[in-house]
């Protein structure tokens, strides 16, 4: 075990100082600890989000929250919302709309109703549909919960109420030993066998179920939270491309003006937004995962991953980082700092993209396998082609081989030899059979995929549909 | 009358919305009891409890699929540790689930993977667990049955016979031999199963999440081998149920509660998401076989059905879902000569168990896809064909029952016809055909009879309500409904509520509906069956006009000297069951509906999208039309994921998704809003009309689906769920 720690945070109003694991959950933190049981596990793995709370005003799920990142955040559960005129006024409109039956979840969509309005107080149906995408009920079908959100944004509109917009709370902290605010002292907790933590939505998942079936192989509770150190938390573009520090939210990512599209459609596919909130692309790279959604893009815009440890830092590219499913090149005193690509030309007509995700369910949706393209045609030659596939293969699929041989290429060579292109790409597809789906679809429908990507990117068929 | 005024009762809060409207002042929408709490995170479910002193309790499950107990090792436990195992069961080691065979741990034998084999009671939840993850067992293996087709045992063996099939069979000019499969699929509560047990001075206490007080207290009876007065079950706010609650909750109820004898203490047991999804039955996959015969005019004159369905390793009340199945075998639509043979299949499976519609979903998708098939086959639209063989007032069910009452599918039709523009989506794709995106649209038909089966709800539950007036002020009295019926989500609380302040002329808020204490209440029967507005509320009716007056001829009630009236179920004479042959009137009274499913298919990853969901349905009267188009819709979205989304695999008898990460419920993006509306035909059994409402909605949106699917794809869906992969696989 490890030594104790002490994380210190509001919530609702009140300072609480908690000496708990680094690892634990703050739903647990929140209900055990705290005391406050409005706040509750569907599911403990980030599907359900009846465990939903506001961390700095956004929306995260409890669950996959590890204590050591609360440090000095601002949390709102539904007990501390509940004695809010919004909130009388958003639970009137669950009444009155019919949208409360078990009310299991009920908490969870009142918390992801006040983060939708709170920044978006005239939402489309759309909107709303996306920010309550990750909170799931078994009993109304959704139908009535949308009319209540509906009816809560009239009501508020009519009582002329605004949110609070809540911002991260910007005292300045001390840095403790399990959150460094310098690089050197986050590798010193690395040589002393701490693990980064950034994010958690996936690790912590994971380890709690592994706490509960297997305590012996849970390891400690050893994690550090890399938010205090500062060159983790930019983003900025500088000379054509794009860096994102290793502790930006996916979302902030997604609302970065200098986001590429192609790489914001990818983003935008994972997870709910209480996910998004709190994953980040630097937790989505080093779990390593075949199926990470971000990684095809990665691979296209030939990412690097800007490290730092105990001999230097590094520049790796994405290709060469990470090695299989769950490995990668990143050394146990080594942290990812950012990741920075060049920002790909976005000249009007020339340029076109595609990311198809195939997932499981239309929300909160893990890959059976996706594709990613990105592509110039200048008069019916393709002048650049890249392409990448993921879940098909133990790591990102891109070949080379391929997009050197479709690069030059006029409509009428592309024609005239995609069978060989689709043999290249059939020779690396090595899927697997999985709870989530078979070896033999994945394979023929990335092979479909690509196929209609070709015929796209190399105006073969203009008039197929593309709105994808 | 003595309270008069009671036109301001209701809170008419709820403003209709559009297309909305209601035929009788009864279905006029209220503000539901319990939704300020819920909102609010205040109300309390098992999970949020906590007693002094108390345990926890985890289960040890078998990680094998069929095999001979040869040794259980167990560490060292510290103190205050206890392993429970089925030895401590004094009356047996058996829950009462219908049938009396299912174990609360394994024995000798494990029959099926994730069977407990004992669990470990302790202070601390994590020692718990680690102490469970360090009990190994030592195994000797033996062959398993995964699926039906292997199954060659079987618990029940049914034969009905409807008219002359033999000699329909013989004159036929065509047959047809198809065969439907439906999958496994889990109820997905969002609470998951929950129960604390309390063992003071010889009395059992038992708090938790629960559809069912009375199954949970008489199985504890038994197997603890106590007396009715030592028990005392509570339910607390459940978070979802759909059949889920209804039979395993006896299980983890007789578990905590053996640990809390053996140690004295108050014993705690919430399951985990993946060891809910693990341990608990789940609705019965079936393979249905219909040979249907055709004679030369055309007309469908005989079906011959061969209904299995996995009942898993323990039959539990997997008998009463197989009736359910082959009583409506031939789904809304009148077949004049039928044989229908249904078997429960006896697996190494977990046993499965009761979801909303309990066999219904099962025999609707096969009857509504074989109708569809021989509308593709015979070359009439779909439409065309159903309707030809709807069920209409007088016709004969399988079980030879009469449908005494008005059926009105004419008025359904065409409601649905203006909602959703069926026939002309139909035409307009089937013109198309070919065009992407594949586009489709598709109709079912289906029935569901409320309560228990035949005189069930007179012999078997013997269904007791009381009432209980008491004064609240000087002049005023409340009234208790003292039901074992229990909210868990569907609005009982409110609608039983509404029924007795209708009755008694009294406001809503002076009808009291407590959470549901065997203590208290007397045994109105389980909350199943979609009979607790049908039967129950009928009950309450009665006993409420009773009780007024008993008031109003005599001195007002006192706090001291309340006045009660009971009232007990006594099945029309009208209706004739004959239970050993299954002949008669298998059920009081049926609810009607149709369903219009309209989809789009992505031809290169055939990925389904439901575009559009329409349904009409004959619930009788709504007793709270807010209240029942919420079942409608929430039941609706159970059945579009039983179709497409829910994929629950046995990969060696072991579920292969055991999370909601690989277990994929629909979300809010999955669909758009689901459309119904309701047509007025009142059920003159039936409080104010009503009749049963809330598994129908899972019966018939499957097979709309799987019809939509088969127009967008050119091919005849035959098993659900319909994932892309079978789509690939089928058109590649």
């Amino acid at each position: 075990m490890s030594p104790p720690f002490t994380v210190d945070f509001e919530i609702d109003g009140r300072s609480v100082s908690l000496e708990t694991r680094p690892d634990r959950r703050l739903l647990d933190l929140i209900r055990e600890d705290v005391g406050i049981t409005g706040v509750r596990e569907g599911c403990g793995g980030g599907e359900c989000g009846a465990c939903s709370v506001l961390l700095d005003g956004r929306l995260i799920n409890s669950c996959c929250m590890p204590a050591v990142q609360m440090k000095g955040c601002n949390i709102t559960t539904i007990d501390g919302f509940a004695k809010t005129e919004e909130f009388t006024l958003i639970a009137d409109a669950f009444a009155e709309a019919g949208a409360v039956q078990c009310g299991f979840c009920t908490p969870g969509f009142i918390m992801a109703t006040a983060a939708l309005l709170s920044h978006n107080p005239r939402p489309t149906d759309e909107d709303i549909r996306t920010g309550l995408s990750g909170i799931l009920c078994r009993c109304t079908g959704y139908t009535m919960v949308i009319e209540a959100v509906k009816i809560a944004v009239e009501k508020l509109a009519a009582a002329d109420l605004q949110f609070n917009q809540q911002t991260p709370t910007s005292k300045t902290m001390k840095a403790t030993s399990l959150s460094p605010q310098t690089i050197a002292d986050a590798i010193r907790l690395l040589n002393q066998g701490y693990r980064p933590v950034a994010g958690g939505t996936d690790l912590i998942v994971r380890r709690h179920a592994l706490l509960k079936s297997e305590p012996k192989n849970a390891g400690t509770g050893n994690l550090f939270s890399c938010r205090q150190i500062v060159e983790t938390n930019r983003m900025y573009q500088e000379n054509g491309r794009l860096n994102i520090g290793s502790s930006v939210s996916l979302t902030d990512i997604i609302g970065f003006p200098g986001c590429p599209p192609l790489l914001r459609k990818a983003l935008s596919s994972i997870g709910s937004p209480g996910i998004r909130n709190a994953a980040t692309l630097a937790g989505n790279i080093c779990n390593a995962g075949p199926a990470a959604d971000s990684l095809p893009v990665l691979y296209l815009l030939n990412a690097k991953i800007h490290t730092s440890g105990g001999s230097g830092t590094r520049d790796i590219s994405i290709e060469d980082f990470i090695t299989g499913p769950g490995r990668t090149l990143l050394q146990p005193d080594e942290l990812v700092l950012s990741i920075c690509f060049k920002i790909p030309d976005e000249a009007a007509g020339e340029h076109g993209w595609i990311f198809k995700k195939v997932g499981t369910r239309a929300a909160n949706a893990l890959s059976k396998l996706s594709v990613a393209a990105l592509w110039k045609n200048a008069n019916n030659t393709l002048t650049d082609f890249r392409l990448a596939i993921g879940a098909c293969a133990p790591t990102v699929i891109r070949s080379f081989e391929a997009e050197q041989l479709i690069i030059g290429s006029t409509t009428r060579e592309l024609e005239q030899h995609l069978p060989q292109y689709l043999a290249v790409y059939g020779k690396l597809i090595r899927p697997i059979d999985d709870q989530r789906s078979t070896a033999a679809y994945r394979k023929n429908t990335a092979l479909k995929l690509i196929e209609h990507i070709i015929k796209t990117a190399g105006n073969i068929h203009r008039n197929e549909n593309k709105k994808w | 009358m003595r309270n008069p005024g009671w036109a301001k009762s209701y809170l008419f809060k709820v403003p209709l919305s559009a297309g909305e409207s209601y035929v009788h002042r009864i279905s006029k929408a209220v503000i539901r009891d319990d939704a300020a709490d819920k909102s609010s995170g205040k109300a309390k479910y098992l999970s949020d409890l906590r007693l002094p002193g108390m345990l926890y309790l985890v289960v040890k499950p078998a990680d094998i699929q069929h095999a001979r107990v040869l040794n259980i090792y167990i560490p060292k436990l510290p103190e205050n540790y206890t392993v429970i195992t089925g030895k401590d069961f004094k009356g047996q080691n058996r829950a009462t689930i219908i049938a009396e065979d299912w174990p609360f741990f394994a024995e000798d034998e494990v029959l099926y993977y994730g069977q407990p084999l004992l669990a470990v009671a302790g202070p601390e939840l994590d020692i718990c667990e680690e102490l469970c993850s360090k009990i190994t067992a030592e195994y000797e293996g033996l062959p398993a049955v995964s699926t039906i087709e292997e199954a060659q045992e079987f618990f029940n063996d049914f034969h009905i016979v409807k008219g002359e099939p033999e000699q329909a069979f013989k004159n036929a000019a065509l047959t047809f031999d198809n065969a439907y499969r439906t999958g496994m699929q889990e109820q997905a509560y969002m609470e998951p199963q929950a129960m604390i047990a309390d063992f003071q001075n010889g009395m059992l206490t038992v708090q938790g999440s629960m559809q069912c007080p009375y199954y949970v207290k008489n199985s504890l009876m038994n197997a603890l081998a106590l007396n009715a007065d030592k028990v005392r079950v509570i339910q607390t706010v459940t978070g979802g149920a759909f059949g889920g609650k209804e039979d395993f909750p006896s299980i983890l109820a007789g578990q905590a509660a053996a640990a809390a004898i053996k140690t004295g203490r108050p014993v705690k047991v919430v399951l985990d998401r993946r060891l809910d999804m693990q341990l608990t039955p789940k609705r019965h996959p079936s393979l249905i076989q219909i040979r249907t015969a055709v004679d030369q005019e055309g007309q469908i004159t005989a079906m011959d059905i061969d209904c299995r369905i996995d009942a898993g390793a323990y039959q539990t009340l997997s008998a009463v879902v197989l009736e359910r199945a082959i009583f409506i075998c031939t789904g809304a639509y009148n077949i004049k000569n039928v044989h229908v043979r249904g078997r429960t299949m006896k697996t190494n499976h977990i046993p499965s168990g009761a979801f909303r519609g309990f066999g219904g979903p099962q025999a609707h998708f096969a009857a509504d896809m074989n109708m569809h098939f021989l509308a593709h086959t015979l070359g009439i639209p779909p439409l065309e064909l159903k309707k030809k063989y709807l069920y209409r007032q007088g016709d004969h069910s399988v079980t030879n029952g009469t449908f005494r009452d008005q059926i009105k599918f004419n008025e359904m039709i065409e409601k649905i016809e203006e909602a959703s523009e069926y026939s002309s989506k139909w035409e307009e794709y089937n013109r198309k055909a070919g065009s992407r995106p594949y586009k489709g649209v598709g109709i079912s038909f289906a029935a569901h009879g409320g309560a228990f089966t035949g005189s069930g709800e007179q012999d078997i539950i013997k269904s007791l309500v009381r009432l209980s007036a008491e004064s609240a002020a000087s002049d005023e009295y409340i009234v208790r409904v003292l039901v074992s019926n229990v909210e868990m989500g569907q609005g009982a609380s409110t609608t039983l509520r509404k029924i007795v302040a209708e009755a008694m002329h009294l406001p809503l808020e002076r009808i009291i509906f407590n959470q549901s204490d065997t203590s208290e209440v007397p045994d109105s029967g389980p909350t199943v069956a979609s009979r607790t507005i049908m039967i129950v509320g009928k009950l309450l009716h009665d006993a409420a006009k009773d009780l007024l007056q008993k008031i109003d001829s005599g001195p007002l009630p006192t706090k001291e000297k309340p006045i009660e009236t009971g009232k007990r179920y006594v099945h029309p004479q009208e209706f004739e069951w004959d239970e050993s042959t299954f002949t008669g009137d298998a059920y009081p009274g049926y609810s009607w509906s149709v369903n219009v499913v309209e989809v789009e298919v992505d031809p290169l990853t055939y990925v389904t999208k439901v575009i559009g969901s329409w349904a009409v349905y004959d619930v009788g009267t709504p007793i709270d039309i807010q209240i029942v188009k919420g079942q409608m819709q929430g039941g609706t979205a159970q059945s579009l994921g039983y179709a497409y989304l829910e994929k629950m695999e046995m990969s060696n008898g072991r579920p292969a998704q055991l999370s909601f990460t690989d277990y994929t419920i629909p979300t809010t993006l999955d669909f758009p809003d689901l459309q119904c509306r309701f047509i007025d035909n009142p059920y003159r059994l039936g409080p104010y009309g009503a009749k049963a409402a809330g598994e129908l909605p899972n019966i018939g949106p499957a097979a709309a689906f799987a019809a939509a699917v088969s127009q967008a794809t050119g091919t005849i869906i035959t098993a659900i769920p319909v994932t892309p992969e079978k789509l690939e696989a089928e058109l590649r």
